[in-house]
């Protein structure tokens, strides 16, 4: 697993986030980039209290991530960072460095979202597309990925399956 | 008195059944929260009963996959915002889950308490003692929480201390 994983989750820190991610990769570092939540004390409070012993949760704004020199502030081990959106993701998504990282897709409910990805992770033709264009931008894939020990899925085999269906249908 | 907010009912809906209810039941007693992943907290509720008869005054939430945060929460604030005046103890299955992180948000000293990691036992005590008017919602918790952890056992150790002590 490459060292610095990016992941977008609406749930945030949850039960898959601490025992999936953070302790089966032994994750120190953790970084939760929200808006909301970096200016609300309690919302953070909360958050860094579920945090495993030895592992130490951030709470920044999307501004605050956007001038953090990633690299070399986290130079060993491996760094989590997390978002609650697609749209999050698109913002912080020109500090994601070329090397070393990996972009995955926890938990999003469904609500208004038609395209179902996994048994909890769903997204609308919008934000498939946006993720398309992130991962073109980065040159990496992104996958739909819930835990490190299941198969992770392709984000562009799903846009790929997308294309098709609409032409068939068209 | 399960899932009755599955449905989203409004507040105001919800606040006609609560009075119907103390009319019917007259008791002020604590309102139980039951809020967990899939359905383990339906089960687990169903068990308890099988222990300590039929309870009132429980809501069960549960979260599924796909399901919203933003819409558990609501869920939740309209059975605390009702039952307030009586007190609530929130039941999570695991400090650092979803269910958890939800709940935490509606903290209030003395009148809403959180307790996660919730098991049979800790379900029997506070469906015994949330009759005692004398308990705040904080103590409850607190006694519930301490069945909790009292139950847990290992038989081999209890087997092996016994067996150190007769020597």
């Amino acid at each position: 697993m490459e060292r610095i994983i990016f992941r977008v989750d609406d749930r945030f820190i949850h039960g898959q986030v601490i025992e999936g991610w953070i302790n089966h990769f032994s994750i120190k570092n953790i970084i939760l980039v929200n808006d909301c939540i970096a200016t609300d004390l309690n919302k953070a409070f909360i958050y860094k209290s579920t945090m495993p012993r030895n592992a130490k949760l951030e709470v920044i704004s999307v501004d605050s991530f956007l001038q953090l020199d990633i690299l070399n502030e986290y130079k060993k081990g491996y760094l989590l960072i997390i978002v609650g959106s697609i749209h999050d993701l698109k913002l912080i998504s020109s500090n994601i460095p070329k090397e070393n990282s990996y972009i995955n897709i926890g938990c999003l409910a469904t609500g208004t979202r038609d395209i179902s990805v996994t048994d909890n992770c769903f997204i609308n033709k919008d934000e498939l597309d946006c993720l398309i264009n992130i991962s073109e931008k980065n040159s990496k894939n992104i996958y739909a990925h819930k835990l490190p020990w299941e198969k992770p899925i392709n984000l562009k085999d799903i846009h790929d399956t997308q294309i098709k269906t609409i032409k068939m249908k068209g | 008195m399960t899932n009755r907010y599955k449905n989203k009912y409004t507040i105001h809906e919800v606040d006609i059944y609560n009075l119907f209810q103390l009319f019917w039941f007259g008791d002020v007693m604590v309102n139980i929260v039951i809020l967990t992943h899939g359905m383990f907290g339906e089960e687990l509720f169903k068990a308890s009963e099988m222990i300590v008869g039929k309870q009132d005054r429980v809501e069960i939430l549960s979260i599924q996959d796909g399901s919203s945060v933003h819409d558990i929460a609501t869920q939740l604030e309209a059975i605390i915002t009702v039952n307030g005046q009586y007190g609530n103890i929130i039941f999570t299955d695991m400090f650092g889950g979803s269910p958890s992180n939800i709940s935490i948000g509606f903290l209030d000293s003395g009148k809403c308490e959180v307790v996660s990691g919730v098991n049979l036992p800790m379900l029997i005590k506070v469906f015994s003692l949330r009759n005692n008017s004398d308990l705040s919602v904080h103590e409850l918790a607190l006694k519930t929480a301490k069945a909790g952890n009292d139950s847990i056992k290992v038989a081999g150790e209890i087997l092996h201390k016994d067996i150190s002590d007769s020597k």
